[in-house]
Parts: C-alpha cells; sequence; structure tokens
C-alpha cells in the first residue's frame, strides 16, 4: 500500500513488524525480500516518486575536509534513492577485501566473501545482470579476447554494467501492490527513540516538510538511509543519550570512506600495438546471459603483488586515447603535453583512470554541524581525509602496474608525482559513502554485528555502505544489495 | 643491421634509443638541454668505444628529438639518483653498463644484453622514477650516457 504521510492525522502512530528506513537499493531490496513472510512492513521514505527540491535540501551539508560533490548532489532523496542516478557500475568485492590484511589497518570483516556469495547472485539479479561470473580470464576466453598479463603481478578485473536499474520505477509497484507493505512518502525521521533501558529502539520520531507530526513503532528496525544519513540519523538522536544512538564507543560516523578516483590521471605510452578490446567497455558476453547488461576489463595488480609492497585494492580503466590538451592537467609541457598538442608528434596513448581504496581511518568522518534543517535536526559536517600513506600506495601501486606492462613490451606508464614520490592528482569522489556505521565482531571497533545489528541496541539495524568495514577498489552497490538480501534473510529467520 | 662498424655504431644508437629505452616514451619527452657534467664526460672521454657509439651516432641522426628526450631522461635520472652529483658516484652508477657495452663482443650483443637487462629490470623491479616515468634502470642509465656523450 502506498501512503502519502501529509495525509496522515497528526499525531498518528503507525504500528509494523518491520520498519524500514529509507528506500534505495537497500531498503527495497530487504522490503521485497521479506514479502510473503507474513511481516507487517513499513518503508519510510522522505521523499516521493521524484526529485523534489525542498526535500533534496534536506541532504545539504558541510564539507571541511576534502571537498567533494556537494552533499545535495551526490546523493538522491526520493524513492528507489541514488539508484536514480547511478552509473549501474557492478562488481562484488574480492576474497581478501573481506579479510585482515596486515598492511591495512583497521581491515577485516567479521564475514567472508563466502557466505557473501549466495548474496552476490541474488543481488546480480536485482540490478538485472545474469550470471555471477567476474572471472576475467573465463569471460576473455570466451570472448577470444587477450588479457595484458605478465610475469603474474598484474591482474585484469571484470566489471559489469547494470542498465542501470533505477530501483524506484523497477520495484515501485511490487511493493506498493504487497499486501503487507506500507510505503510512507514524505516521511522524515527525525529522532530514533530508545526505550528507557537504553539497549532497544522504542519507536521513531517522524514529521512530514508540511508539518505532520506522526510515530512509528515495530518490533524491529532497519536503518537504510545511506553513507551519510544513517550517522547523521543516530548522531542526531541524542535526547536521551549525549552521544546519540548506537555510538556507546564513539563509532558512529567514523571511518569515512570514498574511492578516491584519479580520473585521466596516468597515461600509458603503447609500444607494440596491444589488443586492449576487453578493457573497453561492450556488450556482455554471451556466457554471463545479461541481454541488457555491458562489461569492460580494469586492470590490477594482484593479491600477491599488493601485499609484497603493502598495498591497497586499486583498478585502472583504460580510457581515451585522443585527450584534449585541456585533460592533461599537470603534465608538464614536454611530456604528454607535448604529445597531444602536436598531432605530427603523436604517439599511441591511453589515459588511465584510478580508482582506489583507501585506509580506513577514524579521523576520516561525519559529524553534525552547526547549521540546521527545515526540521531544526542539524546538517552533516563532511571531513573526508585520505592519508599521506594512501597517495604513495597508489603512485607505488601504478609504477608497479607500469613496470608489468613495460616488461611485456608494450610501452611506459606515466604517473603524476609529486617531489615526495606520492600522486599528485585531484582525488575525485565516487559518490561512495562507506564506513560509518562499520560491521565488526569487536563493539569497540564498529557500529554494527555480523548480522548488521547495532552493538548496542538490539532490535535496530544498518544496511548499506555504511557498514562496510572496508571499501575494496569497486563500485559498492552491488555489495549494497547483497547484504540487504542476507540481511533479510536473518531477519526472516528471528521473526 | 649494416655490417660496416660505422653503420652498426649508428644502428646501435638509435637502437639504444628506440628500443633499449622505448622510443614511444622518448617522442613524449620534450627536448631539453643542460649543462653537462665535465668531469664526468672526460671520464667517459676514457672509454672510447662508449662515446664513439653516442657521438658518431649523435651526427648521424638527422632529427635530434629522441637523442634530446634521451639526454633529458639521463639528465634527470642522474639527478634522482646521484644527490649530491659526484663524479665517482655517477661512475660507480654507470659502470655496469659501460662496462657492458665496452667488452660485449659485438654491437648486436651489446644491444641485446641491454635489451634483456631492461626487462630483467622491470621483471625485477629495478624501476626509477623518472618525473613520473616508471623506467628500468638499465635503460636510464643508458639515457644518462647518452646525456654524459652529449
Amino acid at each position: 500500500m502506498l501512503i502519502d504521510a501529509r495525509e496522515l492525522a497528526d499525531g498518528t502512530t503507525v504500528s509494523a513488524d518491520l520498519c524500514i528506513v529509507g528506500a534505495g537499493a537497500a531498503g527495497i531490496t530487504i522490503a521485497r525480500a521479506l514479502r510473503g513472510t507474513g511481516l507487517s512492513i513499513a518503508v519510510i521514505e522522505s521523499g516521493g516518486f521524484d526529485f523534489e527540491g525542498d526535500t533534496q535540501s534536506l541532504y545539504s551539508g558541510r564539507m571541511v575536509g576534502i571537498d567533494t560533490w556537494a552533499m545535495d548532489v551526490m546523493r538522491l532523496r526520493y524513492f528507489g534513492g541514488t539508484t536514480n542516478h547511478w552509473a549501474g557500475w557492478c562488481m562484488p568485492l574480492l576474497e581478501e577485501d573481506f579479510e585482515e590484511r596486515d598492511w591495512i589497518p583497521n581491515s577485516g570483516w567479521p564475514i567472508g566473501l563466502d557466505e557473501l556469495r549466495p548474496y552476490y547472485e541474488r543481488a546480480q539479479r536485482r540490478v538485472e545482470l545474469g550470471e555471477f561470473i567476474y572471472d576475467s580470464v573465463e569471460v576473455a576466453n570466451a570472448e577470444g579476447l587477450p588479457l595484458v598479463e605478465s610475469s603474474g603481478r598484474l591482474e585484469t578485473q571484470l566489471l559489469q554494467f547494470s542498465p542501470p536499474t533505477r530501483f524506484g520505477s523497477r520495484y515501485r509497484q511490487e511493493l506498493v501492490d504487497d499486501p503487507d507493505v506500507d510505503v510512507y512518502l514524505y516521511a522524515n525521521v527525525l529522532n530514533v527513540a530508545l526505550e528507557s533501558s537504553e539497549d532497544s529502539l522504542s519507536h521513531l520520531d517522524c514529521a512530514t516538510l508540511s508539518g505532520v507530526s506522526f510515530t512509528v513503532e515495530a518490533d524491529r528496525y532497519v536503518l537504510a538511509c545511506g553513507g551519510l544519513e544513517n550517522p547523521r540519523i543516530l548522531l542526531a538522536s541524542n535526547e536521551q543519550l549525549p552521544e546519540g544512538v548506537a555510538n556507546g564507543n564513539g563509532m558512529v560516523g567514523r571511518y569515512f570512506m570514498e574511492h578516491p578516483h584519479y580520473l585521466n590521471s596516468a597515461a600509458w605510452v603503447l609500444q607494440g600495438e596491444p589488443d586492449l578490446s576487453f578493457y573497453r567497455p561492450r556488450a556482455a558476453s554471451d556466457i554471463l546471459n545479461a541481454p541488457r547488461g555491458r562489461m569492460m576489463g580494469l586492470l590490477g595488480l594482484s593479491r600477491s603483488a599488493r601485499a609484497a609492497e603493502g598495498l591497497p585494492h586499486f583498478t585502472l580503466s583504460i580510457g581515451r586515447f585522443d585527450a584534449p590538451e585541456e585533460d592533461t592537467g599537470p603534465i608538464e609541457p614536454g611530456d604528454i603535453h607535448a604529445l597531444v598538442a602536436q598531432p605530427g608528434r603523436l604517439t599511441p596513448m591511453a589515459r588511465l583512470s584510478i580508482r582506489a581504496e583507501q585506509v580506513p581511518d577514524p579521523d576520516s568522518r561525519v559529524r553534525l554541524g552547526s547549521d540546521t534543517d527545515d526540521f531544526g535536526i542539524p546538517r552533516i559536517e563532511l571531513d573526508w581525509q585520505i592519508t599521506r600513506d594512501d597517495d604513495f600506495a597508489i603512485r607505488r601501486g601504478v609504477e608497479l602496474v607500469g613496470a608489468e606492462i613495460a616488461a611485456a613490451g608494450l610501452g611506459r606508464i606515466w604517473t603524476p608525482t609529486d617531489d615526495e614520490g606520492a600522486i599528485q592528482w585531484q582525488a575525485a569522489p565516487g559518490g561512495h559513502h562507506m564506513g560509518t556505521t562499520r560491521m565488526s565482531a569487536d563493539p569497540s571497533e564498529g557500529v554494527v554485528d555480523a548480522n548488521c545489528r547495532a552493538h548496542d541496541v538490539d532490535n535496530l539495524y544498518v544496511a548499506g555502505s555504511s557498514v562496510f568495514t572496508t571499501g575494496g577498489s569497486v563500485n559498492p552497490t552491488l555489495t549494497i544489495v547483497a547484504l540487504a538480501e542476507r540481511l533479510a534473510d536473518h531477519l526472516a529467520e528471528i521473526a | 643491421m649494416s655490417a660496416t662498424p660505422r653503420c652498426q655504431r649508428r644502428d646501435f644508437l638509435r637502437y639504444a634509443a628506440a628500443q633499449v629505452i622505448s622510443l614511444p616514451l622518448l617522442q613524449t619527452m620534450g627536448c631539453g638541454s643542460d649543462d653537462g657534467l665535465q668531469a664526468t664526460q672526460e671520464w667517459l672521454d676514457a672509454r672510447p668505444r662508449v662515446d664513439t657509439y653516442f657521438a658518431d651516432a649523435r651526427q648521424s641522426l638527422g632529427d635530434d628529438r629522441v637523442l634530446d628526450a634521451a639526454e633529458r631522461i639521463g639528465r634527470e635520472y642522474i639527478d634522482v639518483r646521484v644527490v649530491p652529483v659526484r663524479q665517482s658516484a655517477v661512475e660507480e652508477l654507470l659502470t655496469p653498463v659501460t662496462a657492458l657495452i665496452n667488452e660485449a663482443a659485438s654491437d648486436e650483443e651489446a644491444v641485446a644484453e641491454l635489451r634483456a637487462l631492461v626487462g630483467e629490470d622491470f621483471r625485477d623491479l629495478q624501476v626509477v622514477d623518472v618525473r613520473g616515468w616508471t623506467l628500468s634502470e638499465t635503460e636510464a642509465q643508458v639515457a644518462a650516457l647518452v646525456w654524459l656523450t652529449s
């Protein structure tokens, strides 16, 4: 059923077995997955079915660290959430991404890839892709295309593109038609209220911008509002506990991670006319059984190579061969600039874009700012930090890729480098907000446990990329959906 | 390659610049000139085979762009590897490459050995960052010889 919260009587109390806050990829996935279980579900969505400026402006905030896209631009606050403008890039995290790596401080999820794999297979269908095949060798062989290979340090990863699936429009009707699911539009959570025991939630205080106030009471709650809004809601719910909800160890909002993007930064001067077709975006291979899907290969280093050097995960996409002069950034005249500026000297060259994992850093964080939104809720102050070690690591990683390419006789790699040997290029964000309610086995090291349940609050769950312990280097949506499917199974089991 | 010694020397330089160092790389590097290391050049002058290779070949190339780029790489490589620049340190750095060239039975053998060393460098991660380029130590040393004999 669909309910416009603006039409509720002021003071209404909504009751359900399960309340899901947020109708983005995670929230919609959980609601869909629990249909038919007998659970009554209330989905609380701030927006309507389309973009509306006054609702969207609730997402505004201030950046005090690395400047990134404005927070009311990079994400969308209406039914379907940020899938309303995502690009569809899909790849699962790798096995090592879940493991504790000695060289990545604060790494190590309490779950492994094996546990998530069946849910990745489901997620694959939710984003309208086919087989869960991400083995680049298998796909390259099927396509009859070569991979860039050398001594074993290089690794090609396969990226699949969802059409992309707009979760709002794609799954709206299924939820609206379901008798056990009530979707409340224009409904904003202002406060998460605890029982007097402070170890479980009592209810949610909600309101519409039009002035209707109401309450939601449920047996269990899932916060699924994204990597910035999840911590904001928890931190801002500080009437009973000054540190906010689920924040007994001060971890809510910390460890904010992005995927630093160094777009068109490195350059590959080609030698020997290598066949790079596998690394171009193109229709998905037949073996993927995804008629609407596309795919492309990404270059990176093998696990052993990264472990040997203590490097984070990163990938390189092979881009334009004819970068215009204005795109050459800080490459000094006389280097690549001269190539593109003087056609007579043009040498085959590809631009490389780097997308990297960043080391989880407690000082990279979301805080409450001093400004407030139309409800009087403090807006976000985002302090995104990348450590200097990350900058060195990325430079070194690309250098290793360059050595492998050169060893294979395929040319040379150029990377923007500062005087100390770190990468020198403006890191752009991917709009991937991760880590702010991180998953941990030890309550002192995170906000939620392996089942995405808050360590401090027994009937509160968190969904979405805010629970990522580490982010890998790949786009998070497929993992968000896989984790949501897994959480739905858990909620069904304990109901 | 030509059978005549002079042509071999010319071919050697072209080969060194275009294959050992990587022609596409050289083509991306702008022209440059700088003061040489006089003392080191004198040291190299005492090694006639190396000096002759580069001097003869330099004159033989109508387009100096490739050699200019090699010189630039070589100059900056020395700046990276020898701080502060001292003759003895430069000698020590370049001795293996000069010895290889001088002791090779033929130009072809020298080129083949240099190319093999470049490949080994990349596989063994014996690499150096020169203005953001990831280069093999050997190819950068060849470039340094080009610069020092210019």
